[in-house]
């Protein structure tokens, strides 16, 4: 048996009501979190979506001319260059927020892709690599949606090879191979190891606004960009749900209290002072908070795994998780909602003459 | 004891014609003493009560409770002597719907020994209750369920007993049992009781006669 004004003798004797709000309370917390694991991987999709170019540049020539021959020849000379490979035409799928990370798929010439393979110290298994100008790309099952391609493959011993346990993924880039005869508007440049910084100064020297290089640094600035304003976008939404959830559960805590008036009352009346009853209150506050936290917690961490089993890694990647993020979210929730219950129950309590509460309102 | 100082309850004070629930009233509860306050309805019983108990501020005068003002003295020490030394008997039994039988007669002490389920078990054995310990207040009827808020109000063994109509809800061999139980309790503890129950008034070492807020004859 428990102390009768304790929680755990309130909680036997209204298990429905507590239920109830302590429910309405974890949804609160558990919308919050799902709205901000969405954020979090978004962030992390659109940083990693343009990783590829931890590998190469990729130069895309606004018109096709001969000058586009001299401009290739002079950046193929760089010292910084080890390798540039025509390449025919790039897909690049859009990016939203279920469709995946990088889709570019490009058609290339077969020595560039067992090339960027052993770049990415990945071992191609024989009979995997597709035939040249067969239409076949070494692609991930995730891509099986992209019409052109039939088959899927995979490249062993790629997991994880991007990302370090958070990202897995058979293939960030597709490769379909195929033959090149003729110069191309696009060319994928492969850096000498440690020198890419250096060859894109002189190749943006070089190419000097008649094309457009896509290397790391420009991936990272456009991605600081995009990132701005979609956290400052997310941020502000949380910021309004944060505070009308807050109130929600202060209204719903204040409803719940007064329905308990007759019971404050008795208490005061029989001796209990207001800083016990206030305490007391608390008390109940913060274990219901506490318990739809650690609740809604649990239930991130199984709608995260759930969703990248069946949704996400099928697609080739699993970046919906739970961590410090998500539960420093949920603390922060769970101390506003502490907070916005507490207030209107403290202020209830200062009214003084308890005695009419019990006679207006029986237990 | 208890010494009431020119006291008033006063509701309205801004209108042309404020209400008194009491007027002037001045009284001295001697201790060990059983008092029956009686008079009609709104004659200010409950009210008078309530301000003894140190619940309602009165609107003027003073309560004086072994020597001290009651009003005077801050909120925690008022509220630590209620739950020590007086006892609350309402009208309605007000007990919590979600605790036992006696988890409610333990709510004044808030424990769980060994020493205050005994004490609870006796009180309820001496009000007919022994065998509905573990029900709750909607398994008991309304005369049950007001024994049990006399054990409630007795279990700390307080010096004063207030309490507003406790028999109205019983019948004839319940309130028997009550007041069986009050004669050993008088010895102790000063009751004041608002009562409407000849029974009662019978019992009564002197009365409080109350009219229209004022002490009658």
């Amino acid at each position: 048996m428990h102390k009768p004004l304790g929680y755990f003798s309130y909680l036997k004797g209204n298990k429905a009501q507590v239920f109830k709000y302590n429910i309405c309370l974890l949804s609160c917390m558990v919308v919050l979190g799902i709205i901000k694991i969405l954020l979090v991987s978004q962030n992390e999709e659109l940083i990693h979506c343009n990783l590829k170019y931890e590998y190469m540049s990729q130069i895309n020539f606004k018109t096709c001319n001969e000058e586009i021959k001299d401009t290739i020849t002079e950046i193929a000379a760089l010292e910084e260059v080890e390798a540039i490979y025509p390449c025919q035409y790039t897909i690049t799928n859009c990016n939203t927020l279920f469709a995946g990370l990088d889709e570019t798929t490009y058609l290339v010439d077969e020595h560039f892709i067992k090339e960027i393979m052993r770049r990415m110290d990945a071992e191609i298994v024989e009979g995997q690599m597709p035939q040249q100008d067969s239409g076949r790309a070494l692609i991930s099952s995730r891509v099986k949606e992209i019409k052109k391609y039939t088959d899927s493959l995979a490249i062993d011993g790629n997991k994880d090879v991007y990302y370090e346990g958070i990202y897995k993924s058979s293939e960030c880039i597709n490769y379909v191979p195929t033959t090149i005869t003729d110069y191309t508007l696009s060319y994928l440049i492969l850096p000498v190891l440690g020198r890419e910084i250096q060859m894109n100064e002189k190749i943006n020297s070089i190419i000097q606004g008649k094309a457009i290089l896509s290397n790391r640094e420009w991936a990272q600035k456009e991605n600081t960009l995009v990132l701005k304003s979609v956290n400052e976008n997310f941020n502000i939404i949380m910021i309004i749900i944060t505070l009308m959830t807050a109130l929600t559960a202060g209204v719903l805590s204040y409803l719940h209290y007064r329905e308990r008036q007759g019971e404050i009352g008795l208490l005061s009346t029989l001796g209990y002072s207001h800083q016990w009853i206030i305490k007391r209150i608390t008390k109940e506050v913060i274990i219901s908070t506490t318990m739809a936290a650690l609740g809604a917690s649990g239930f991130l961490g199984v709608f995260c795994k759930l969703f990248n089993t069946f949704i996400n890694e099928p697609r080739g990647y699993a970046l919906f998780r739970v961590d410090t993020h998500i539960i420093l979210l949920i603390l922060t929730i769970a101390l506003f909602m502490m907070a916005f219950s507490s207030v209107p129950i403290w202020m209830m309590l200062s009214q003084k003459q308890w005695i009419y509460s019990i006679e207006r309102k029986p237990l | 004891m208890i010494r009431l100082e020119n006291v008033s309850l006063i509701y309205d004070l801004q209108k042309e014609q404020p209400t008194y629930a009491l007027a002037q009233i001045h009284l001295e509860i001697k201790p060990q003493t059983f008092y029956g306050i009686l008079g009609p309805s709104g004659s200010g019983k409950s009210s008078l009560l309530y301000i003894i108990g140190g619940v309602m501020n009165p609107t003027t005068g003073k309560v004086y409770y072994k020597g001290e003002s009651l009003y005077e003295m801050d909120e925690e020490r008022r509220a630590a002597i209620r739950l020590k030394e007086f006892g609350f008997i309402f009208q309605q039994h007000l007990l919590l719907p979600y605790l036992d039988v006696i988890q409610n007669v333990l709510v004044p002490l808030n424990t769980y020994n060994q020493e205050s389920i005994d004490r609870a078990k006796v009180l309820l054995h001496q009000l007919g209750l022994e065998k509905e310990i573990h029900k709750k207040p909607n398994q008991l009827s309304g005369g049950q369920c007001q024994r049990v808020a006399i054990a409630r109000a007795l279990i700390n063994n307080p010096k004063v007993i207030l309490a507003d109509e406790m028999t109205a809800s019983l019948d004839y061999e319940a309130a028997k049992k009550v007041l069986r139980l009050f004669d050993e309790i008088r010895k102790e503890a000063t009751v004041l009781f608002v009562t409407h129950d000849k029974r009662m008034i019978e019992h009564a070492d002197e009365t409080i006669n109350l009219w229209d807020g004022k002490l009658g004859e």
